[in-house]
């Protein structure tokens, strides 16, 4: 069963007068629990546009986003709101972790409504291999732990489905495979559907469908080496 | 919402305390002038409250000694002594004139004593207050400002008077009170059978006002608290609208220091504001941390002002010593309120450009 429906969705930016781009054109998607999606594609392509709508970030032009059966174009500003706290988990090329707070505040502020969350971020840091860098500041910390940060952040409110944008962008090959790691786990262990927009070809070796996005428009779809690596990764 | 917004008040050391200070100094402007303004009108009724009568008799259209002055024959005494109703009469004179002090023209107000000692010095520091002939009892401001001491002369129209008391209480700013004998009030004065006021005691003074009302319809009859009240008004009058604009200058300034930090904090942060918008935070929740960081930010400038207060008026004393102060519970608790409602106000600046944070931002690298 889809946890979340993308069906037909276009977006067309208006550029300056009387010219339209249109950066997502009738792209459709179903998402299943456990499913690892790795959206690829060139610079420009539109996958980043295409996951901002899947986050209910961005509104499509036309067609509608589905995420348990509900359609979010109806939703108001502040239902959609609340849908992404307890439905979606983001994980960002650039982190995105308030500089002020130190890692196990990151994680806590993201579990907005979460019942006991200071221990629950403690758990997830310490899941994730952080126990020794709960109160560091982001600065203090390597992009590799930057971007775990990032990943408890999104999984302290137990969302369904991970959006990540280029989560290895940032990281050298040891982290981008740590965080690549983590990410096949999210979705085999605890059955949450990951996305993925990223350039990195190692991703593919984690995920289930890989889906190429060129000009707005979906071209190809194909599976991924995820049965391949998952074995590795037990063994 | 606590946490980011302390996190992010703190975590800019330079900027909490340019915020703190800007804070601590509008509040530090508004207690200061408040308190001028109490200690004006507390100090304008300190010495005539002073003056032990039930009732001030004068002459109709008349009701304080620097406005609405009043002139009544000496011999009217005679009548009113001669009321049952009335216990006591004394007389009152007194006008502000110019004496030169090392040849600068100062005001100096002139009372002159009475036998039956309604009028006193507010407070005797040294000295007599108790004026014989040639003789004057002045208030210590006048004394300090121009650097006399107990036993030196000053001359009022013409005539040597020798200091035999300094008295405090009687600075009221422009002018102070000094206390003279009868004779030489009347002398300096030019009231040679003329009173300013009666001085009226009485059992029941207000008994005694509505006889006196009845008997002299002509003149006017005052109760304590309204002759005092009247000379305070004075202040309020004259000095309550510019206290009050320097006051709003003060306010406004306090609301621009909040907000601008609070503003530049949400344009500095405006991509955490966009990643907490992201991850399901309302423009509600984002609004409460600007308002929080707004309301500690003003709870500590009030703190810091309200502590240095006291010290910026000793510094001012010590600079002009007829500079008075005072400040009740009142006048804080008002400021106090004054300061939330700046924060308040102030975090509503940066509300427009939250709303407008667009969360797909985050997905810029």
């Amino acid at each position: 069963m889809a946890i979340l429906e993308a069906k037909n969705i276009s977006k067309s930016f208006n550029t300056g007068t009387h010219t339209e781009v249109d950066a997502v054109s009738n792209v459709s998607l179903s998402v299943e629990a456990g499913d690892i999606i790795l959206i690829m594609g060139p610079s420009g392509s539109g996958k980043t546009t295409f996951l901002t709508m899947l986050g209910g970030l961005l509104r499509p032009s036309s067609g509608e986003i589905f995420i348990n059966d509900q359609s979010i174009e109806q939703l108001s500003v502040d239902r959609l709101t609340k849908l992404r706290r307890d439905h979606l988990g983001f994980i960002f090329q650039s982190f995105n972790l308030l500089e002020n707070l130190c890692a196990w505040e990151n994680v806590y502020v993201g579990g907005l409504g979460a019942k006991n969350r200071k221990s629950k971020a403690i758990e997830l840091l310490k899941r994730l291999g952080l126990e020794d860098r709960m109160h560091q500041k982001p600065r203090q910390l390597s992009g590799g732990e930057r971007q775990r940060v990032a990943i408890a952040r999104a999984l302290i409110n137990n969302p369904p489905i991970i959006l990540a944008d280029e989560p290895t962008a940032n990281l050298d090959s040891k982290n981008g495979f740590e965080v690549t790691r983590l990410l096949c786990e999210i979705a085999c262990q605890e059955q949450k559907a990951v996305i993925i927009v990223s350039h990195d070809e190692r991703l593919k070796r984690v995920a289930k469908r890989v889906i190429i996005i060129e000009d707005g428009r979906l071209v190809k779809e194909e599976l991924g080496q995820h049965q391949k690596y998952c074995q590795h990764h037990k063994s | 919402m606590w946490l980011i917004a302390l996190r992010n008040l703190f975590g800019e050391k330079g900027r909490l305390v340019i915020t703190v200070g800007g804070v601590a100094f509008a509040v530090m402007l508004i207690l200061v002038l408040l308190g001028l303004y109490v200690g004006w009108e507390r100090q304008m009724t300190k010495f005539l409250g002073n003056i032990s009568a039930d009732l001030w008799v004068g002459q109709a259209g008349s009701g304080d000694i620097s406005h609405r002055v009043s002139i009544l024959p000496s011999a009217l005494g005679t009548e009113l002594e001669s009321k049952t109703y009335i216990k006591q009469v004394s007389t009152f004179i007194g006008r502000q004139v110019g004496i030169e002090i090392g040849g600068v023209e100062k005001p100096l107000f002139i009372i002159g004593s009475d036998e039956a000692k309604f009028i006193t010095p507010y407070r005797l520091e040294r000295g007599s207050g108790q004026p014989q002939k040639g003789e004057i009892v002045v208030d210590e401001v006048f004394v300090n400002k121009n650097k006399l001491e107990l036993g030196d002369s000053i001359t009022v129209a013409g005539k040597s008077l020798k200091i035999v008391g300094v008295a405090s209480g009687g600075n009221i700013m422009v002018s102070s009170y000094t206390i003279v004998s009868q004779e030489d009030a009347r002398e300096v004065l030019g009231l040679k059978d003329a009173v300013n006021y009666f001085l009226i005691r009485a059992d029941d003074p207000s008994g005694a006002m509505t006889k006196l009302e009845e008997d002299f319809s002509q003149l006017k009859i005052m109760p304590r608290q309204e002759f005092l009240d009247n000379n305070a008004a004075i202040v309020k009058d004259n000095f309550l609208p510019i206290i009050g604009v320097l006051t709003l200058i003060a306010f406004a300034v306090g609301i621009a220091v909040i907000g601008l930090t609070i503003f530049t904090a949400v344009i500095e942060k405006s991509r955490e504001y966009g990643v907490l918008k992201a991850i399901g935070y309302g423009n509600g929740q984002l609004f409460g941390i600007a308002l929080i960081q707004a309301l500690i930010a003003g709870v500590l400038g009030f703190a810091l002002g309200y502590g240095l207060t006291p010290l910026v008026a000793r510094i001012a004393k010590s600079f002009e010593p007829s500079f008075i102060y005072e400040l009740g519970v009142r006048e804080i608790s008002t400021v106090f309120v004054a300061t939330i409602l700046m924060s308040i106000i102030a975090s509503l600046l940066p509300l427009r450009r939250l709303l407008k944070i667009d969360p797909a931002q985050v997905f810029k690298a």
